[in-house]
């Protein structure tokens, strides 16, 4: 997306002057639109919002982009009457094979204005029948494979708890005191910080990851020897990576020696579809995973495996306010500097935040719905975090819980 | 000219536009009555097939489901499944207490 590009800076003035020569040009209107409300010009962001809406003839996409700039700006009342006035709604049960992105967007819609309950049955109605899973593995690529390995990979992990681990500065906490850990049966969880976690975290108490998720090619080729050699660990459960990364692994003459050592035991590798950010999974599409962020996505593997609890770390979900610190560690953030990462600033973390706080419990009832599994308890670790869709707790709360026997 | 020979001619000019318009009017009426006719036996046929694809769908997971069933019975003792149910509920009670989301189903 170029608002997270280095020539972001340019883009609004430039969409300014072409909606001036013409205001009806709805890719200019939206992209402008896009700017005003990541930037966080809430008011002129609501204003262009309901002119998207008008320009559009009610288009979905329209109306979730409005109706997005008027929770930002704590307007709930006026967005369901924006839903109420202007969304004509489609008939989720027309055809569950060919489900598009307005069946997404009204469950991203709902969800987003507080009605959950509602979000719930829209998405029910697209993923099953008479309470039974409408998932149709023909559709999928590999399935009997990929079904074979969720196998395998949940008998690892079935009613254990899983700790996921961010960077957010909140991790510094369990860095301090990562007894805290200590006598917690969990299966650890890494992300794009791999090496962080496990030598701060993981290590100070014996731990290897079980599972880790990567979204780009630059991350799996820092860490390519951890992933050798967790490939070698009985404790590693498996990676977890997008399809488009899996076949650029395996495409590319760089990495192709790499793909044939971590990606080539199908039971310890799971390639989701990652297509488009509202594209929930769906009965001939089980498996696509919306591309907000990595964390979703290690959230959608760990749901799949049903454990007893999920724990997030280190997930603030926005910057600092007083510091504009958003990742701990220099050495860390400086290490991503070098990638194209610099403009990760704290307004793009707020968006970030914001369409995972609507989009996640959609994702989350979607894979409920269609892979039946059971419904997940996800904390997130982080009491001040953005990321506020599920239940915020400190460490001592963690540590009570985990202490706590039946 | 008088003044009502002046609304004859207004009237004569625009007959044939007239005309022409409704000559047009007519052949969207039935080019739409053609694609609705399209659209109907499209839909007809795609609901057929979407309800013969929901029933063998359906049958075919209520299998697998009921072969998971029996496969984690098999495995399991009762006193394991009682002590997982009661971890489950005091699980969930916890969740709720700390803001949890009640679980729809």
């Amino acid at each position: 997306m170029f608002w997270r590009g280095p020539d972001y800076p340019k883009a609004r003035p430039l969409l300014a002057t072409a909606v001036l020569r013409n205001p009806k040009h709805l890719v200019a209107q939206w992209f402008l639109f896009q700017c005003e409300l990541i930037d966080g010009d809430l008011s002129a962001a609501r204003e262009r919002g309901e002119l998207l809406v008008k320009l559009s003839a009610n288009n979905h996409v329209m109306i979730l982009s409005w109706v997005r700039a008027l929770v930002a700006s704590g307007d709930l009342d006026a967005a369901r009457a924006a839903i109420a006035q202007h969304l004509i709604r489609v008939d989720p049960t027309a055809d569950r094979r060919n489900i598009g992105a307005n069946h997404f967007i009204e469950a991203a819609l709902f969800e987003l204005v507080g009605q959950g309950d509602v979000s719930f049955e829209t998405s029910r109605a697209m993923c099953r029948e008479n309470d039974v899973t409408l998932i149709d593995w023909s559709k999928v690529e590999k399935a009997d494979e990929i079904r074979a390995a969720l196998k395998d990979m949940r008998a690892k992990v079935r009613n254990r708890d899983i700790c996921i681990f961010g960077r957010g500065p909140s991790i510094k906490e369990l860095e301090a005191d990562p007894g805290r850990l200590h006598g917690h049966d969990f299966v650890p969880f890494v992300l794009s910080e791999y090496q962080e976690v496990a030598e701060r975290v993981l290590a100070k108490v014996g731990k290897t990851p079980g599972l880790a998720c990567m979204t780009s090619q630059v991350v799996v080729r820092a860490y390519a020897d951890n992933l050798r050699a967790l490939h070698a660990s009985d404790d590693f459960v498996a990676l977890t990576i997008p399809d488009f990364l899996d076949q650029q692994l395996r495409n590319s003459e760089e990495d192709r020696e790499l793909a044939g050592q971590i990606l080539s035991d199908p039971r310890r590798v799971f390639s989701y579809r990652c297509q488009a950010e509202l594209n929930l999974p769906v009965p001939c599409d089980p498996l696509h995973f919306p591309t907000i962020n990595t964390l979703l996505h290690a959230l959608g593997l760990a749901i799949l495996l049903e454990p007893r609890r999920i724990f997030l770390f280190g997930f603030e979900g926005k910057a600092n306010a007083a510091t504009g610190e958003y990742y701990y560690a220099e050495d860390y953030k400086a290490s991503y500097m070098g990638e194209g990462w610099q403009n990760r600033t704290a307004r793009w973390l707020w968006w970030d935040s914001f369409r995972f706080n609507h989009v996640a419990p959609c994702f989350i009832n979607h894979l409920q719905l269609l892979h039946d599994v059971r419904y997940p308890l996800i904390y997130n670790v982080c009491k001040d975090s953005a990321i506020t869709c599920f239940p915020r707790i400190g460490l001592d709360d963690y540590s009570t819980l985990v202490k706590e026997n039946v | 000219m008088s003044a009502m020979g002046g609304v004859v001619r207004r009237l004569l000019v625009k007959i044939p536009l007239l005309a022409q318009v409704g000559a047009r009017l007519n052949d969207l009426t039935n080019r739409v009555a053609a694609l609705e006719g399209k659209v109907g036996a499209l839909s007809s046929a795609e609901v057929s097939s979407n309800r013969e694809w929901v029933q063998s769908t359906v049958e075919a997971n209520l299998k697998d489901k009921i072969a998971a069933l029996e496969e984690r019975l098999a495995e399991s003792g009762s006193a394991d499944d009682a002590r997982a149910l009661r971890q489950r509920v005091r699980d969930l009670e916890d969740y709720l207490r700390l803001g949890g989301r009640e679980p729809r189903r």
